[in-house]
């Protein structure tokens, strides 16, 4: 009901308001066509001159320059195909000419006997030399840490084995309580015998 | 002097029935004015589309830069979708203009019902004899159909004409809403995105939070009580 008497106050207002609206819509039309002419003839004198009305301004420009610097490695990545690696192995660096690779019986460079190649690779270029295989640093094992010979204690933390491996599921008793939630909280006394988290009690 | 009005029962049903009608209006045109608001409000959002990249990479820092370019851009994209409309508004008239030249007919009324114009292809009823004083009482009566729907070979240049009105004219009326959206939300960014407020921040607060985490982190044995 106070929506309804909302929406009724508010289109009191509206009728009140409508003819400055109407007014301000009017005056805003006609400056809005003047300026699209002015638009229109600036647009036309960009055409013939090769350019374009929509064409980026300079904080575009920056913005896209600066979006590109933030991933550096969408400019880096090229697309390797197979002749780039034909190419590479035959120490060949000028673009090769496309192969038909539709063809069924298409072998590419690379994959073609060894016969055929060796006349055309020379030695100092082959596979072999050209990779280098990299030497990995030999990590030194990490120190296994060894077990204290006594081991500190506590009365109210007894050191009770737990045997989990045994039990049977009507056994576990889930108690749900209360979530940690972000904030601060320090609790008070009385709620110290409350505990947080699951617990699982084994009878 | 003392006027006294007596109701009847059929009077008071009348005005408690004029009195609803009039409410309901109201609040119809209070929900159309919600409507509108809510498609400026998506037609404002657009602007953020086209600004964004330059705020969101720091290329413009201030306000008034901010405004200079929002409103170029504002600007650049009334006539982007304004211009179709024109065309069309631009068009329509031409064709008019170029009959009128053509058949020397300069007292061609595009809005005639009889024979040259747009409302021959509509229903028009005469009201003038609606409402009538007979002996000091009110007489009133159906409006009489004085045109029904036909086509005329004559008004074919009202019919283009005033179609184009119509349909350039809406166009355009959008494309005007949109940018005053534009600009409603150009200000509304200029005052957001660019101020700098302490709402919601407490210096107290804040250290409380780090002092607290410090002595957790301190004291890992002692937060058992202490939920973070």
């Amino acid at each position: 009901m106070v929506s309804f008497f909302k929406n009724f106050g508010k289109g009191v207002l509206y009728v009140l308001v409508l003819p400055f609206l109407l007014v301000g819509m009017a005056v805003y039309g006609v400056v809005a066509f003047f300026v699209f002419l002015f638009l229109a003839v600036k647009g036309l004198i960009l055409f013939f001159t090769g350019r374009s009305l929509y064409e980026d301004l300079p904080e575009d420009i920056e913005a896209k320059k600066r979006l590109a610097g933030m991933n550096p490695q969408e400019e880096k990545t090229t697309t390797v195909t197979n002749e780039d690696i034909s190419s590479a192995l035959n120490g060949n660096t000028q673009e090769s000419p496309a192969a038909d690779t539709t063809d069924p019986f298409y072998v590419p460079e690379y994959l073609k006997p060894e016969q055929e190649t060796e006349e055309s690779v020379p030695e100092e270029n082959t596979f072999e030399e050209v990779v280098q295989p990299e030497e990995v640093p030999q990590e030194e094992p990490a120190p296994v840490e060894e077990e204290p010979l006594f081991k500190p204690s506590f009365d109210d933390e007894p050191n009770i084995p737990e045997e989990t491996e045994n039990i049977q599921e009507e056994e576990i008793i889930l108690e749900k309580t209360e979530q940690k939630s972000n904030i601060l909280e320090i609790k008070d006394d009385e709620d110290e015998e409350e505990s947080s988290g699951v617990n699982i009690d084994f009878d | 002097m003392n006027f006294l009005i007596t109701l009847s029962e059929n009077d008071k049903r009348l005005i408690f029935a004029l009195l609803l009608v009039f409410i309901l209006v109201f609040v119809l045109i209070g929900y159309i004015g919600y409507l509108i608001t809510r498609v400026m409000k998506w037609q404002g959002k657009k602007l953020d589309h086209v600004v964004a990249d330059p705020v969101v990479t720091r290329v413009i820092t201030d306000k008034k830069h901010f405004k200079r370019y929002a409103r170029k851009k504002n600007w650049r994209l009334f006539f982007k979708q304004s211009y179709i409309a024109v065309i069309i508004l631009v068009v329509g008239s031409l064709v008019l203009l170029f009959r009128d030249i053509f058949t020397h007919d300069w007292a061609y009324n595009v809005f005639d019902y009889n024979e040259t114009g747009f409302g021959t292809i509509l229903f028009i009823w005469d009201f003038s004899e609606c409402f009538k004083i007979q002996s000091g009482s009110l007489l009133l009566n159906w409006p009489v159909l004085i045109n029904s729907p036909h086509l005329e070979g004559v008004a074919w240049a009202s019919y283009v004409f005033v179609f184009s009105l119509i349909i350039g004219g809406v166009w355009y009326l959008i494309a005007l809403q949109a940018l005053i959206a534009r600009t409603i939300r150009m200000y509304q960014l200029c005052t957001s995105a660019f101020e700098k407020t302490l709402d919601g921040f407490n210096t107290n607060q804040q250290a409380a939070t780090i002092a607290a985490a410090k002595y957790q982190d301190n004291n890992p044995k002692d937060t058992d009580n202490i939920n973070v």
